[in-house]
């Protein structure tokens, strides 16, 4: 329902809407008719405007011709008038003309004038210039002889030329000739060469025998004094025994105060018959002096640095110091001549030891530790220890064992003959080690750091079993090395403000504080004599020579 | 009977208003002649403007002519009111028939006091206040009046279906045919008189064609299944329908779920409850939810006495210039009586 209802709705109002449609399409249609219309009447209108323009011009034409006559004579007239005013311009322009002419005239006759003038004095130029041209002419002539001249002496210069070269193919000849004969020298020169090497080879040989049997008769001989020595150690063994029972104890004054060095003493170290002391400082100087008076026996030099470390051979006879240098030198104490000098580290070496075999151990900033033959002089090994060593000391005699403490606070032992590392001892100490000591019975090792504090290491466990400190004690150098006493009882080591500490090795209590030295303390050895003599050395200059009394 | 009716949307497509244009009192032209022409209702405003320019514009004979150019908007008012030229025209009239005006207009009693329509035309002194422009900018690429009216189609396809992409799936040349085949049809109606009318409205109705060819795309699947859950893929799930109160009111626009049963009043009801007390419709109070829309089609089966109601109605609804019976299914309505926006523009008179 309401679809039909929508439905006619829509149908409705189209229809009512539809009659608009028809009346709009025809009122539309209208409008635009009369526009049309209205466009047609303005066009029409313009047209009438134009039409009664154009009447307006005629009759004003009109009047204008009745005004003046037939416009035909008008015309001519106009036209004489314009040809008289023609006529007018055209004779004043004559004038002009006329004058101009007279003017040119005259200045026509000034140029030729002048033209004149000028014709006068190029012929006057001409004249000179055909008498230069003469001139001109017979030099020529000259210039062509003198040509023929030149070429005359060409022909016999050429012929000169020819004749040189045929000495030069002459000459070559000769000089190929004469590097010929030089070859045939040469080869002469080496046949000799050849045969003198040869002689010399053989010459060689012969030495080699000879010295072979020095070498052999030499063996002999030491086997000899090997047998007597030994026979002598027992004898000094049992007379040393005795001596060794007689205990050490701590000095209380300073016998003596020398000034030995030059600069900073670095190192002092004493022979084993406690009769020599040996100093090495920063003056390159090592200087051996009387271990009981203090005099200065002798002054060893040669060092091109500072003294690390010194070492008196086993035998007594050399003394060691190690230098900033690189090198390790050796001298000998009875001729003060420079016996050997080790080369081959590449950083400060700080310490070196004998061995009971003529051999040298030495260790280095370098990071490495070598192994040196007194017999042969060369290096026998290099050891690789990955740290700086600052000092090494020998387990055993013949060096077989060795121990280095290092700037990495580690303690290393080294088997010298593998080269490999056997221990290794870390966490003792907080700082580098300065030094290390092997007791006189080889049961202990004592260690000395940075951290200010003495370690005492069971060789047979490397276990610490005794530390050494005082609230005063500071160790100052990087170099500073301690001391066992002869007899084992004691240990000593100087301090950075001057003074020297004395601990009971067993117990670990402080025995004694030697107060001398005026600067930091770098190193105390104890006479292997035994008794209170012991000696110190202090960074400027000074040793002191400890006792019980004067 | 849902179905889209190509004899009602012909009906729709040739709907036309005689309207009379004449020139504002302060504006110059060379013809001051009122224009009279039969004007589309689902056309708009900016499609008419090449006509009105030929009328007022064009030059006769050699009084002084007044040249505009392409830059000019033209505006027209009725009665001192601007007309939104983004409404469509029968929109514009249906309202200003029907509708009451702002207080200083007398209200309109009649229907069809308002045929033929007279409206003014202006040149000059644009509210820039109360309209857009709608001259294109080439540089742009804009077409303001077909701008509006694509946003407006997409706009009623998301109240639809939730989502454009039926519209955003047609073809350049098949979005293009919608706004072309409008155009055209202004044109075909603006033609010469000569042209008889039965040619003119074959004409239209090929345009019809063609429009219907594609729109039926947008508004075909009207296909509601009962059985099938309200808002599945591809269902309707609200009608675009917007209802007009009046002139200087803003139009209400509520989402009414459609349903075999949901009838105008229904969407009234939802969209103006305070209109349609809820003794008319038994249970009117959720026919526009759609969560419960559905659970009252049963109940709603038995609203057959509608006519009765309608006769006690105090108001009536107009579009395209009928009134429309309030028995009259949502639905169907939305199909075959939408503008070609797809907007069902609803007066309330």
């Amino acid at each position: 329902m309401w679809h039909e209802t929508l439905i006619s709705r829509l149908t409705e109002r189209d229809a009512a809407s539809a009659q608009f449609a028809s009346v709009f399409a025809s009122a539309n249609a209208n409008a635009s008719k009369a526009a049309a219309a209205a466009s047609r009447i303005v066009e029409l209108e313009a047209q009438v405007a134009a039409a009664n323009a154009i009447a307006a011009d005629a009759t004003r034409r009109l009047g204008q011709a009745e005004l003046s006559g037939s416009p035909d004579a008008q015309r001519r007239y106009a036209e004489m008038e314009a040809q008289l005013a023609a006529l007018k311009d055209e004779q004043r322009d004559m004038y002009k003309a006329q004058s101009q002419n007279a003017q040119r005239l005259l200045e026509y006759v000034e140029t030729m004038k002048a033209h004149e003038l000028a014709k006068k004095m190029m012929t006057d130029e001409n004249a000179k210039l055909s008498a230069a041209n003469s001139t001109l002419n017979v030099r020529l002539r000259d210039a062509f002889d003198l040509l023929k001249e030149k070429d005359g002496v060409i022909q016999i210069l050429k012929d000169e030329m020819a004749a040189l070269q045929l000495e030069l193919v002459q000459r070559e000849e000769q000089w190929k000739a004469a590097i010929e004969k030089a070859k045939k020298l040469e080869a002469e020169n080496t046949e000799l060469v050849d045969r003198w090497i040869k002689h010399k080879q053989e010459e060689a040989a012969r030495m080699n025998e000879a010295n072979e049997f020095v070498e052999t008769a030499l063996k002999h001989k030491q086997a000899e004094t090997l047998k007597r020595n030994s026979s002598k150690d027992i004898q000094l063994e049992e007379a040393l025994k005795p001596e060794k029972v007689v205990t050490c104890f701590p000095p209380t004054v300073a016998v003596k105060k020398l000034t030995l060095h030059d600069g900073e003493i670095n190192c002092i170290q004493i022979n084993k018959d406690g009769t020599l002391l040996a100093t090495g400082g920063t003056d390159k100087k090592l200087i051996l002096s009387d271990a009981r008076t203090g005099a200065t026996k002798s002054t060893l030099i040669g060092s091109l640095q500072a003294i690390m470390s010194v070492d008196f051979s086993r035998d007594g006879d050399s003394v060691m110091g190690t230098s900033n240098d690189n090198s390790v030198k050796i001298w000998s104490i009875s001729t003060s001549r420079l016996r050997h000098t080790l080369t081959g580290h590449i950083g400060k070496v700080f310490s070196a030891k004998f061995t009971d075999s003529n051999r040298v151990v030495s260790g280095s900033h370098d990071r490495t530790l070598k192994v040196w033959d007194l017999n042969k002089g060369y290096c026998l090994k290099t050891i690789f220890t990955l740290s700086s060593c600052n000092d090494l000391d020998l387990l055993d005699g013949e060096g077989t064992l060795i121990v280095s403490g290092h700037l990495d606070n580690n303690l290393r032992v080294w088997d010298t003959r593998s080269g490999n590392l056997v221990r290794e001892v870390t966490g003792i100490h907080s700082q580098q080690i300065s030094g290390v000591t092997v007791s006189h019975n080889q049961n202990y090792l004592l260690t000395t750091s940075r951290d200010n504090i003495l370690k005492l290491i069971d060789i047979r466990t490397f276990e610490t079993v005794m530390s050494y400190a005082n609230d005063n004690f500071r160790v100052g150098m990087n170099w500073s090395k301690s001391c066992f006493s002869s007899d084992g009882t004691y240990v000593a080591s100087g301090s950075m403000d001057g003074s020297v500490f004395i601990w009971n090795r067993e117990t670990g209590k402080m025995e004694k504080v030697l107060k001398e030295h005026k600067s930091s303390v770098c190193g105390v050895v104890w006479n292997p004599l035994g008794g209170a003599n012991c000696y110190s050395i202090e960074k400027d200059k000074g040793v002191v020579l400890w006792g019980t009394s004067s | 009977m849902e179905s889209i009716e190509p004899t009602v949307t012909n009906h729709i497509w040739l709907g036309s208003i005689p309207v009379v244009i004449s020139l504002a009192e302060n504006d110059n032209a060379n013809q001051r002649e009122p224009l009279h022409f039969m004007a589309l209702r689902c056309a708009y405003l900016p499609l008419y403007a090449p006509t009105i320019k030929a009328h007022f514009f064009q030059k006769s004979g050699s009084t002084t002519t007044f040249t505009i150019d392409e830059a000019t908007e033209l505006w027209y008012d009725f009665r001192g009111l601007p007309l939104k030229w983004h409404y469509p025209i029968g929109l514009l009239h249906d309202i200003l028939s029907h509708s009451s005006l702002p207080p200083q207009q007398p209200t309109q009693s009649t229907e069809h006091s308002l045929i033929p329509w007279k409206i003014t035309l202006h040149i000059s002194s644009f509210p820039a206040d109360k309209l857009f422009k709608s001259i294109p900018v080439p540089s742009l690429q804009t077409d303001p009046p077909r701008d509006f009216f694509m946003n407006s189609l997409k706009e009623s396809e998301f109240i639809r279906h939730i989502t454009t992409k039926k519209v955003m799936a047609l073809s350049k040349t098949d979005q293009m045919l919608l706004w072309d085949t409008i155009s055209e049809s202004v044109r075909a109606g603006a033609l010469e008189t000569t042209i008889d009318q039965q040619q003119q409205r074959a004409k239209l109705g090929a345009l019809h064609d063609k429009f219907w060819s594609v729109n039926a795309r947008l508004m075909g699947e009207y296909t509601h299944d009962a059985t099938s859950p309200v808002g599945g893929v591809g269902q309707v799930r609200s009608v675009a329908v917007r209802l007009y109160v009046g002139w200087d009111k803003p139009f209400l626009q509520e989402l009414v779920a459609p349903g075999p049963e949901i009838t105008l009043l229904h969407a009234i009801r939802v969209l103006a409850p305070a209109l349609v007390p809820s003794d008319q419709v038994p249970s009117a109070e959720s026919a526009g939810d759609p969560l419960t829309n559905h659970m009252n089609d049963l109940q709603l089966k038995g609203v057959g006495s509608n006519e009765s109601l309608a006769a006690k109605k105090e108001f009536k609804v107009i579009t395209h210039g009928v009134e429309i019976p309030l028995e009259t299914p949502l639905l169907w309505l939305s199909r075959n009586f939408s503008y070609p926006d797809n907007f069902l523009h609803l007066v309330l008179g």
